[in-house]
């Protein structure tokens, strides 16, 4: 890093006082926790008439950040998190905090419970046309970075897409 | 062994939001939905947080309660807060607070005012500029009659918040009120007011004196658009300032009085508030009524589309503020724009110009204002308060003849920077409430600087014989060394107070012909009356005057009768009476008419001035003699002949010439005789004769001295008492002097 100096950024408050905010400091604003979230656009890998079966996710992430992570699949824009008559396959994971920034990847399963009544002992893949990654940190932030880096999806494709007859 | 029918997409972070784009056409890199994160190439950061440095206050201290301006003074590396209250009754107050370029440190420099209950906007949008070390502060309130004046804030003076004045339409100074300001190329720019005769002009926009930023021409201003639509907000571009309007753009070209212009540049698009651009490079990113746009100084270009504003919000994204208390900022230090609307802020990555990506975050405080603090090292101004204080307080002189003046001697003791003044402040008669009467630069001497109050200097009522305590402390931009914040200056270190009393001359006697101050009349017997007339410097009006008395005699060498019944000749000492308290006059009292004056002596009186409040006293004058009789004789001439005989001539002046004085109005007067005393040789004096009213001379006598003797001659007036007062003391005046022959 170098050491020119950089115009640093503030906000002026309003809620309780005439706060000076200096941006970009700290893991809180002024107290209040807030959550880092990063939400995909959906993809249909085999096309919208298509479908496959969504296996793994790996997802990238810097940090030295101690933080919690959370990822909640979304399939043909169903969220998989436990509303909504859905299960919850979401999944949380620590990072701990590191005195330098540090590059992992980490890799998510993705399945649901077999759709029988009783204890769930069988688990299907993810199966549909859609997919989305929903990536955020729990609050409550710490000192250090975090940075997402990059989704990977692997499926595998169940039927493709018929292919369309020109106009 | 690698299972072939499995496939992978990658999705890489930073592509931004995209919105608008159906899920068929999207892009899988692009993200529905991106909160409290930043954009870099293929990597989304968490943002930092908000950390709290300080809040804005009044100058109680109190703190206030919405921060509604915060921008930088580069040239001191300082910075500007503005603040506004909403409770108590310091209700809907406006104080500007320069602090540290970090943040810290806010200190009220003065108060704005006191917002309108009509205002439109609550809390009211305020835009501000530095330039030619000053700050410019402008609100933007469309209605003129409740709007604030336009104020600049400079450092070196004090009080340091003064309002603009310029004459724009030919009739003189007169207070601006501008609705917004900018600095530009080397000038300020500021719009929304036309003149004091056609003050409501929100399509003009005008331009200072390039070298004097408060200075305003009545001819340099520039009309933009439509008449009576207003500015909203104006930015540079590169060398261009951009004039938004609400629905269109303008530009004003050129670097200079000669060849400045203005141009339409985008018919289309304007801005919609007077804070919601900012520049950045040469480029101004700002919120049009479709969303933000940005211009080079040309039409502008959509960047909203990705945002899709129209379409439904992102699910639980916090709302937004009213348009008016929204505004842009840039951060440099993630190189993002932020278009923030209270907690919800429109981001915009700009690491890569050419293709800016979007997200937004969600703030856990609302937002109300905005603006970058430079840490610059090329400063003017030293740069925040002040660090030491003026100390060892001592009055050298305090008075100078005719002149009241309060010299105050005194080290500076740590102090620092450029730029540092004194304040001073008075309390007079050792009061509590204290007065700033003047400020002064610092010399920078370590010891003994030295500042003179002069009431002609300052216009403070400076006033002899009064208790003052003085007290000192630095003053740089407003600001004030720790300890010494307080407006009370009884708060402040003793070291930096102390107290005098001013000093006075005296009053002083207006001297009648002949060596008499005052005016004898002898009012009966009893009763004789001298009238002395007072002359009162200025500075002393409210002041009382004591007045002493001490009776002498004639002290002539003559051994004289003196008419008090002992018979002659009375030997006594010069003063009989020493000096004794006799009357204390009322202020402005400039006749002394006493009728207790003591017959045939020397009526001396003295004065002086009296702080009977305090009970100062100031020095006496300069005596007045008044002898209680006629005035004597003068231009005595003595001569002898070869015969041994003598002759004597004099003149009568004063009050002989004016018989009768010593008898009442309408009764028979008095008469004015002359005594003729002799002596041979120094010895016993005798009374020759008596000549009659108003002689002159006696052309011959006998002195009955011999060959050789020497004659010493001496005569007095001697007045008998008018038959009205029927007794039968006589006034004597003064003997003359001696006047002696050798035979």
């Amino acid at each position: 890093m170098t050491g020119t100096p950089i115009p640093t950024l503030f906000f002026g408050g309003r809620d309780t006082e005439a706060n000076v905010l200096q941006f970009s400091d700290g893991f809180q604003d002024n107290t209040v926790d807030y959550v880092p979230l990063a939400k995909s656009s959906p993809v249909a890998p085999a096309g919208a008439s298509g479908e496959c079966e969504f296996r793994n996710v790996y997802i990238t992430i810097t940090h030295d950040m101690e933080v919690d992570i959370r990822l909640t699949p979304i399939v043909d824009f169903v969220p998989l998190d436990g509303t909504g008559g859905q299960p919850d396959e979401r999944l949380v994971f620590s990072l701990p905090a590191l005195g330098a920034r540090l590059t992992e990847r980490f890799e998510m399963g993705l399945s649901k419970p077999f759709p029988l009544a009783g204890p769930a002992r069988f688990r299907n893949a993810l199966r549909g046309a859609w997919f989305q990654l929903q990536a955020e940190a729990l609050s409550p932030l710490a000192a250090g970075d975090l940075i997402f880096e990059q989704v990977e999806l692997q499926y595998e494709v169940v039927r493709e897409s018929l292919v369309a007859e020109a106009p | 062994m690698a299972d072939k029918n499995r496939r992978i997409i990658n999705l890489p972070y930073g592509e931004g939001l995209e919105r608008s784009k159906g899920v068929m056409v999207i892009k899988p890199t692009s993200f529905e939905d991106l909160r409290n994160v930043f954009l870099f190439e293929g990597k989304a950061q968490a943002r930092g947080g908000l950390t709290s440095t300080a809040v804005l206050q009044d100058d109680g201290p109190t703190d206030l309660d919405v921060t509604v301006l915060l921008a930088a003074l580069r040239s001191e590396a300082a910075a500007i807060g503005i603040g506004y209250n909403t409770t108590g009754g310091a209700n809907r107050e406006v104080w500007v607070n320069r602090m540290d370029v970090n943040g810290s440190n806010p200190l009220a420099v003065g108060q704005l005012g006191t917002l309108s209950l009509n205002a439109t906007f609550t809390p009211p949008i305020i835009v501000g500029a530095d330039s030619d070390n000053k700050f410019f502060i402008a609100h933007d309130e469309p209605f003129l009659t409740d709007r604030f004046v336009t104020v600049f804030y400079d450092p070196g003076q004090n009080p340091a918040l003064i309002n603009l004045t310029a004459d724009l339409d030919g009739n003189g100074d007169a207070e601006v009120f501008f609705r917004g300001v900018v600095r530009h190329l080397s000038y300020i720019f500021g719009w929304g007011y036309g003149n004091a005769e056609d003050p409501d002009r929100g399509d003009v926009v005008r331009v200072s004196d390039s070298g004097d930023s408060t200075q305003f021409q009545d001819f340099a201003f520039f009309e933009a658009g439509q008449r009576g639509e207003p500015v909203m907000v104006c930015r540079s571009a590169g060398n261009k300032l951009m004039v938004f309007k609400e629905t269109e753009t303008h530009a004003i070209f050129g670097y200079s009085p000669d060849t400045f212009g203005i141009q339409p540049s985008d018919t289309l698009f304007g801005c919609v508030s007077s804070r919601l651009a900012v520049t950045v490079g040469g480029t101004v990113f700002f919120w049009s009524t479709q969303g933000p746009r940005i211009t080079t100084g040309g039409p502008s270009q959509d960047i909203a589309v990705p945002l899709d504003i129209e379409g439904p919000d992102p699910t639980t994204l916090v709302e937004e503020s009213e348009v008016q208390d929204a505004f842009a900022e840039y951060d440099p230090a993630t190189r993002v724009v932020t278009f923030v609307w209270g907690r919800r802020v429109y981001a915009l990555s700009i690491r890569n110009p050419q293709r800016p990506r979007w997200s937004y975050y969600e703030l856990g405080e609302t937002a109300q204002c905005g603006g970058q603090f430079f840490d610059t090292q090329s400063t003017v101004g030293g740069g925040g308060a002040p660090t030491g204080a003026p100390e060892n307080l001592t009055f050298p002189n305090a008075l100078t003849t005719d002149i009241l003046e309060i010299a105050v001697n005194f080290d500076n003791v740590g102090e620092t920077g450029v730029g540092t003044q004194i304040e001073v402040q008075v309390s007079k008669d050792a009061g509590a409430t204290y007065t700033a009467v003047v400020t002064v630069d610092s010399d920078g001497a370590a010891t003994n600087q030295t500042i003179v109050i002069q009431e002609e200097t300052v216009g403070t009522s400076i006033k002899p014989l009064t208790d003052y305590k003085i007290a000192l402390r630095y003053v740089r931009g407003g600001l004030h060394s720790v300890g010494y914040t307080s407006t009370d200056p009884e708060d402040w270190p003793v070291i930096s107070t102390g107290s005098t009393t001013t000093v006075s001359n005296a009053p002083f006697w207006v001297l009648r012909t002949g060596g008499n101050t005052g005016l004898w009349t002898r009012n009966s017997p009893t009763v004789n009356r001298i009238i002395n007339t007072i002359v009162i410097p200025t500075g002393h009006e409210f002041l009382e005057i004591e007045v002493e008395v001490q009776i002498e005699t004639d002290g002539s060498p003559v051994v004289q009768d003196l008419g008090d019944g002992t018979g002659p000749p009375d030997t006594v000492d010069q003063i009989e009476t020493p000096f004794a308290f006799l009357v204390l006059l009322d202020p402005n009292t400039t006749v002394l008419d006493r009728l207790d004056a003591v017959r045939n002596r020397e009526n001396v009186y003295r004065a002086r001035f009296v702080n009977t409040l305090q009970a100062n006293t100031g020095a006496f004058g300069a005596l007045a003699r008044s002898w209680a009789g006629p005035d004597l004789p003068t231009a005595l001439q003595f001569a002898l002949d070869s015969g041994n005989e003598g002759s004597a001539f004099w003149q009568n002046t004063g009050s002989p010439a004016r018989a009768p004085t010593d008898c009442p109005p309408g009764t028979p007067p008095g008469s004015h005789n002359t005594e003729f005393w002799v002596t041979v040789n120094f010895g016993v004096w005798s009374l020759e004769t008596q000549t009659g009213p108003f002689s002159q001379g006696i052309e011959s006598f006998d002195p009955g001295a011999s060959f050789g003797d020497e004659v010493s001659v001496a005569i007095r007036h001697k007045v008998l008492t008018c038959s009205a007062f029927g007794g039968p003391e006589p006034s004597y005046s003064k003997f003359t002097t001696t006047e002696t022959e050798e035979v």
